[in-house]
């Protein structure tokens, strides 16, 4: 009984990993019909910055990663995507793909193939008695940042008016730009935004590895595009829940199902993403009824 | 009224003058030289057919596949397991079924049987995938690559696992790989000529108009996609046998890039874009990671780290993607 | 700076090799209602859509009180002054009404506020249903939601595609009802419409587009634009049009 709380417990924390990464694949897939596999490469970037700041007092290195995931998004966007506007969604795809894979060596370049080891804090190691439960202070801590961070985010997007913008252009970017809302910099503060959830994202994979190695992004990224698949990627809303149940469902299956039959769990993951592609392109949620946009 | 034989007239088709004589001049270059060099010619000889195959469903259909990594590594391993020699297998995997154990096939008939099990699994998984197209095709179809990947990289009893398969034999010549590519060439000239293949190539231009002039969309990109399986599945047999060890990671992401890179920097409007893709790549590839060997011209060393030919490569298809989006053989921009 | 205050001079666009609008010249003066009338394919959305910059076009140019807009983007022209209530409404189905009107950037947030008391008491419907989401609106509160938020802006020249498009009836008068109120507030306004006779009565001046051309230019009260704007329509051959 208690197994299968603390089960549940982590399974909402790495359910909220994913929700921060997919509601960033969301947020740029609204807007540019971008499905951006680059950012899994500006997580691992901002995981990197961890690591090169390990010496530094934690609140610094947490804003450094955050300052180098921002940039680098930023740069993607100047550099590649914006030059791509008039592109078919499948060519912006693979575009992202080869970034991913080019930053990805590069990292390999930079810091080796090797996993490189190092702590956040020793605080995040230990466990504490909850409610007679005991978790460890990284699941806590996991909860909490997402939590708080998908949270703000909420309130961002429904309560202020660049988020309003931002939900509108989500929905109809053309429209936004005929109202007189500035396109460019609109698109470059959604692909920030995607950098500051890359960054948390990548605070929390590191304490939960323990360090940082160069395929530590496209695993997060690529269960955080099913998730965005599952849940409809042109909804902000949608792209986190997806994301959410994806890795809430993922994260209990691995420690419910029985060793021999872990390796079809994520067959039928991707099962269930085809299905939803043929079936329900909108994504598994009621509402949503923009298929295609021509 | 007679037609001219469908083989025979592509054959003598012009547009096949590079596609038919690269295969042809490396399968000498790679007779001559050096085994490290005949190794690479085999490799971008394999490598060549799955992108013909690719060409052959992507370009008529414009729809991009990710998935051919995974009939590639199909085939690999379909092939390997059925020539594997008797007491071989009960070493390498103990707790194989009793029914796959005492299966052995010559080496030929091991290829067909990679290409069939390739092209099963894209009759199964087809008729769902090839409802979709652009971006939504995309994810669906690295989404069958990953579950293939992790169905194979996990039933340890008949793959041997996340660990490496070895003994598999590199039986696999320049000869051999030259003569997949002609084959795969000529199918998928044949296809692109064939009604089919004009029909299909109507959907890409138009899918609204061609579904309302009755063009069953579906049937005609399955047929397209199955065959493009069988070819990368037989290549994938080929490729097992010139590694002579199967590792998982060999069959991942990267392969699925450099597959990518090629297809795309040729231009997947033609197959000899495909062809020349794959040489460019090939090319690139192997003079970055001679840097990142280490060479020296004269008094000038230079020592690259590894990773630097992924690096590369992944800015040229980045640059490509920007500035050639219909590639370096393609004349039209895209769409 | 003299000029009419729109002003469209020879103005061709085409897509590929095909000619939408081949050489395309009118004008508007302030507070006048214009429109722009023609069969489906004429070239009418084209022109709205070369106006206010979602399409470059191959030549010519277009002036709102002497600026030139031709080259600027869609946002660039907005903040000049230009609203749009495009084709098929295209309201925001996602926001609420009250969101959908909050879109707009134009102007200091206070003037806003107050712009948006305007467009409430301009349609009360949408006041009662400020927190509604967009999708759930009736196809005459979608098409008030589509003009209330062009307006937010307080433009200076108000663009309207086929605002009758889809309502009903009464929905359709209430929209010709309200592009009258409109001029009387100061906006010029020009719409593109296909219903000839209800167009008519509401506005100034009428060009008829057709094939990519201007065929008619008529005053709304003269005693035979109903029959010329009517022959043009259909491409005859008639004395006092510029036929072709």
């Amino acid at each position: 009984m208690t197994t299968l709380l603390q089960s549940l417990v982590d399974g909402i924390g790495v359910g909220g990993l994913y929700a921060l990464e997919s509601l960033g694949i969301g947020l740029l897939f609204g807007i540019m019909r971008l499905a951006n596999f680059a950012l899994g490469a500006v997580t691992m970037a901002a995981a990197y910055a961890l690591y090169v700041a390990r010496d530094l007092p934690l609140g610094v290195a947490v804003l450094l990663a955050v300052g180098v995931a921002v940039l680098l998004s930023l740069l993607l966007e100047a550099a590649v995507f914006r030059r791509m506007r008039s592109a078919s969604e499948a060519a912006l795809f693979i575009a992202s793909f080869a970034i991913a894979f080019g930053l990805e060596n590069l990292a390999l370049v930079v810091f080796g193939a090797n996993t490189r080891s190092f702590s956040l804090s020793p605080w995040l190691a230990r466990s504490s008695d909850v409610l007679g439960l005991r978790i460890s202070h990284l699941s806590i801590v996991t909860l909490v940042a997402a939590g708080t961070l998908l949270l703000l985010f909420s309130v961002f997007l429904r309560r202020t008016e660049v988020g309003i913008r931002l939900r509108a252009a989500a929905d109809d970017f053309e429209m936004t730009a005929l109202l007189g809302v500035r396109a460019h910099r609109l698109i470059a503060l959604a692909f920030a935004l995607s950098g500051v959830l890359c960054a948390a994202v990548a605070v929390v994979v590191v304490g939960q590895l323990g360090g940082v190695s160069p395929g530590l992004g496209s695993n997060v990224v690529v269960i955080a595009l099913l998730g965005a698949v599952i849940g409809g990627m042109d909804r902000l809303s949608g792209a986190a829940v997806g994301g959410f149940c994806v890795g809430f469902v993922l994260s209990l299956l691995d420690s419910v199902l029985p060793l021999e039959v872990r390796p079809f769990r994520d067959a039928v993951t991707v099962a269930v993403v085809v299905g939803v592609l043929v079936f329900r392109p909108q994504g598994l949620l009621p509402g949503g009824t923009l298929t295609e946009r021509v | 009224m007679r037609r001219t034989e469908p083989w025979l007239a592509a054959a003598l088709d012009p547009a096949l003058a590079v596609p038919l004589a690269t295969p042809v001049l490396l399968v000498l270059a790679g007779l001559v030289a050096r085994p490290d060099v005949e190794r690479t010619v085999v490799d971008c000889l394999v490598l060549m057919s799955v992108v013909v195959a690719l060409q052959l469903f992507s370009g008529s259909s414009g729809v991009i596949s990710v998935c051919h990594v995974a009939f590639v590594q199909l085939g690999a391993y379909v092939s390997a397991l059925s020539a594997m020699p008797e007491q071989r297998r009960e070493v390498m995997l103990p707790d194989l079924p009793s029914g796959l154990a005492h299966v052995r096939v010559g080496l030929f008939w091991s290829y067909l049987l990679a290409a069939l099990a390739a092209a099963v699994l894209a009759l199964v998984a087809g008729p769902l995938l090839m409802r979709l197209s652009g971006l939504q095709s995309a994810i669906a179809t690295f989404a069958l690559l990953l579950a293939t990947q992790t169905v194979i990289e996990n039933w340890s009893a008949v793959t041997g696992g996340p660990g490496a398969l070895i003994g598999v034999g590199t039986s696999t010549t320049p000869v051999l790989a030259g003569g997949l590519v002609v084959v795969a060439v000529l199918v998928t000239h044949a296809f692109a000529r064939s009604r089919y293949g004009l029909r299909l190539r109507a959907t890409r231009e138009d899918e609204v108009a061609a579904r309302a002039a009755g063009i069953d969309v579906e049937r005609l990109r399955l047929l397209a996609f199955v065959v493009s399986a069988a070819l990368a599945g037989a290549a994938g047999a080929l490729y097992g046998h010139r590694l002579g060890t199967l590792n998982p990671d060999d069959f991942g992401l990267r392969l699925t890039f450099f597959l990518l890179a090629m297809l795309i920097v040729g231009g997947l409007r033609s197959l000899t874009g495909a062809v020349v893709g794959c040489v460019v790549v090939t090319a690139l590839g192997q003079a970055l990671l001679a840097v990142e060997n280490g060479v020296r011209w004269g008094p000038v060393g230079l020592q690259g780290p590894p990773g630097l030919r992924e690096l590369g490569l992944a800015a040229l298809l980045v640059v490509i993607l920007l500035v050639r989006p219909a590639g370096l053989v393609g004349g039209r921009v895209r769409e | 700076m003299s000029g009419p205050f729109l002003e469209v001079r020879q103005l061709a666009v085409s897509y590929q090799a095909v000619a939408a609008l081949r050489g395309v010249s009118l004008h508007a003066g302030e507070r006048e209602v214009v429109a722009v009338l023609g069969p489906n394919g004429a070239g009418k959305s084209t022109l709205l859509n070369a106006v206010v910059g979602l399409v470059t076009p191959r030549a010519g140019e277009v002036r709102l009180d002497g600026e030139v807009l031709t080259g600027r983007s869609p946002d660039q022209v907005a903040r000049r002054g230009v609203g749009v209530v495009p084709e098929g409404r295209r309201i925001f189905g996602r926001l609420s009404v009250e969101e959908n009107l909050r879109v707009c950037p134009v102007g200091s947030r206070r003037r806003r506020h107050e712009q948006r008391e305007v467009v409430y008491a301009l349609f009360p419907a949408l006041a009662e249903r400020s927190r509604q989401l967009g999708r759930y609106l009736s196809g005459g509160q979608q098409q008030q939601l589509a003009i209330g938020r062009a307006l937010m802006a307080a433009p200076r020249l108000l663009l309207l595609d086929e605002p009758s498009l889809g309502l009903a009836p009464a929905a359709v008068e209430a929209v010709f009802e309200t592009i009258g109120r409109l001029r009387e507030a100061g906006v010029t306004v020009v719409v593109v419409e296909q219903r000839v006779h209800q167009t008519l009565a509401i506005a100034d001046r009428a060009y008829v587009l057709s094939a990519g051309t201007i065929r008619l230019e008529t005053t709304a009260g003269g005693p035979d634009a109903d029959r010329a704007i009517e022959a043009a329509y259909f491409g005859e051959a008639h004395p006092a049009g510029a036929g072709g």
